[in-house]
């Protein structure tokens, strides 16, 4: 307060303009950053003629026809990433935090061998494992359904998602669990009915990380399922959509706003979990 | 009841077998995890090192030749021409993936207004909504030869004629300076949360007493934030590595490689060796010499910045 009084007039004006700079700096760096999105919203809304001529800015009025022309091309892809993201969640979340648990819990020899040696699955390159998983489910006879599309979230997500909630249960205080195992609570019980409603928030986390990858990823799905019916949004879109809606802009645009609603609705209702997370978190080598 | 939370608890009485024993309930709940991490994620890699000697196709026939997949990597143009590609496409990117989010976590870190703080991380974060493949296909468009954002822009200064066209990404001379411009101006947003959060840890303490001894910004930056930020910085340095050398996601939605083979890149190679051609044992093989080097690289990597640490 004293410091801000000394400061004269002058030198107030200074600190004023140099926070103005900041913040147009700041501003016109986001302004380039979300322009490609904005135009993509607008351009989904125009009509063929609209966009000819005013594709650069939003214009009224809002042609929903193109919405309705590709609906029944991205429906499908949407529906099936829900699908296989749900129930692929689910099941990484059980075994993630399950394990999570009991390495953070229970006492076992072996245990911080077992660890590492989940751990260190973080390390080995995608290169290295791609072609022989690829013909390891081949083996399984499980292409071209949605088995193949659900069961490396449930198998290869608790990698990750052990280690971030091990972290996260391991801060939460012995003594609760104590008196609880003084009361003659089982290992499970515990688990299920003081640890998992304790950590709801890095549950949460883990939830949106894990249907964030399943709605970006496009390698898996392109090369394992053939049948196009079956395909998740972001491999849709680029195997089949791009090709059937040709070189019609504005159509391609509304479907790719189509094919991000739930990630939009997910971004509304958890943006805030995901900064105060991240905010918190450390993430450093 | 009493004795078993005993145990559980000090869980050093008795020979080993007998701890394994009376800690048996501990390994029922890490089964299905071991399952997993055995059947689905230790026996690929393996496997993949066991079949880069086989000349290993898709309906599963596989015969032992020895070295002559790794003799043929070394012989084979389209993989060592692939190799300066990758150079040239991962040092700017990398540049960029860890400098860029910085100098934007500073500045929001420069806001004094918490709620306008808050309003920027927010739209920071805002082009997460669409799918990755998206944001790609869109710089597709931005690209486009006539319509596109840029020959519009071009043409509006007037660095080009009004009817001129240019092929950004169908030209061998442009393709690369314009993937490396995709994405601009390369604000992550989960990276400026990671730098944000290690500029919050620095206390405000601190940073008031260096204002007060007449430190400058940049010379604050320099001196106190970056020291403390090493740990991120090493960390996107590291995993910005280990990531850009396996990403073909460009190639596989917007050049398929091309033009020509302008944009080839090893990684998308394997790919198009196993998932074109079939060649499983022969993309194995890529996939060791990858591995080996993207291993030395990390390790190389991580020594460098650490001895830098202080």
């Amino acid at each position: 307060m004293m410091r801000t009084m000394a400061i004269g007039g002058a030198a107030w004006k200074r600190i004023t303009l140099r926070r103005t700079l900041l913040h147009l700096v700041i501003v016109w760096l986001l302004f380039m950053l979300l322009y490609p999105l904005g135009m993509t919203i607008w351009g989904s809304f125009k009509s063929e003629l609209g966009f000819q001529y005013s594709r650069w800015y939003p214009t009224l009025p809002l042609a929903w026809g193109n919405y309705k022309t590709v609906f029944p091309m991205v429906w499908r892809y949407i529906v099936n990433t829900v699908f296989v993201a749900f129930v692929g969640t689910t099941g990484n979340l059980i075994i993630s935090s399950l394990s999570a648990f009991t390495f953070a819990r229970m006492k076992f020899p072996l245990k911080e061998f077992i660890y590492t040696a989940v751990i260190a699955l973080m390390m080995i390159p995608g290169v290295l494992s791609l072609v022989p998983t690829f013909m390891l489910y081949k083996g399984l006879g499980v292409f071209d359904t949605y088995a193949v599309l659900i069961l490396p979230i449930i198998v290869s997500g608790p990698i990750f998602g052990t280690f971030l909630l091990r972290g996260f249960f391991e801060g939460i205080p012995e003594e609760i669990f104590e008196a609880a195992r003084m009361d003659g609570a089982t290992e499970f019980k515990i688990y299920r009915l003081m640890c998992l409603p304790m950590s709801i928030p890095i549950l949460g986390t883990l939830a949106i990380m894990t249907i964030m990858n399943t709605w970006n990823d496009i390698l898996w799905p392109m090369v394992t399922i053939k049948d196009e019916s079956l395909l998740t949004v972001s491999a849709g879109l680029l195997v089949r959509f791009t090709t059937l809606v040709g070189s019609n802009y504005q159509n391609q645009f509304a479907g790719y706003m189509m094919a991000s609603v739930p990630l939009i609705l997910l971004f509304v209702y958890a943006n805030k979990y995901y900064i105060e997370g991240m905010a918190g978190s450390s993430v450093k080598l | 009841m009493r004795t078993r939370v005993q145990a559980l608890k000090d869980g050093s009485s008795g020979s080993l077998l007998q701890q394994a024993w009376r800690a048996r309930q501990a390994y029922l709940f890490l089964l299905p995890l071991l399952i997993s991490i055995v059947v689905f994620n230790y026996y690929p890699p393996v496997s993949g090192m066991y079949h880069a000697f086989f000349d290993w196709n898709l309906s599963g026939k596989e015969e032992f030749i020895g070295l002559a997949n790794f003799r043929e990597i070394f012989r084979d143009q389209v993989f060592l021409d692939s190799i300066p590609t990758l150079v040239i496409l991962t040092i700017p990117r990398l540049l960029i993936g860890v400098i860029v989010p910085l100098i934007m976590a500073e500045m929001i870190f420069a806001v004094k207004s918490s709620r306008l703080k808050y309003g920027y991380r927010v739209l920071i974060l805002l082009p997460m909504v669409i799918p990755g493949v998206v944001g790609t296909l869109i710089w597709k468009f931005v690209f486009d030869p006539s319509q596109g954002l840029i020959t519009n822009l071009a043409r509006m200064v007037g660095a080009i004629g009004d009817n001129r066209v240019i092929d950004w990404l169908g030209n061998p001379d442009t393709v690369i300076p314009s993937v490396i411009f995709m994405g601009f101006p390369w604000i992550g947003g989960t990276a400026v949360l990671i730098y944000m959060a290690g500029l919050l840890t620095i206390s405000g303490e601190v940073i008031e007493s260096s204002v007060i001894d007449g430190c400058g910004v940049f010379r604050r930056i320099w001196k106190i934030d970056l020291p403390l930020l090493m740990g991120q910085i090493r960390f996107f340095v590291i995993t910005g590595l280990i990531g850009l050398i396996q990403d073909f996601g460009l190639q596989l939605i917007i050049t398929n490689g091309g033009p020509g083979y302008s944009t080839y890149v090893p990684a998308y190679h394997l790919y198009m060796m196993a998932f074109q051609s079939g060649r499983m044992g022969y993309a194995s093989a890529i996939g060791v010499v990858m591995f080996v080097f993207i291993f030395a690289l990390s390790l190389a990597a991580h020594k460098f910045l650490k001895n830098n640490k202080t």
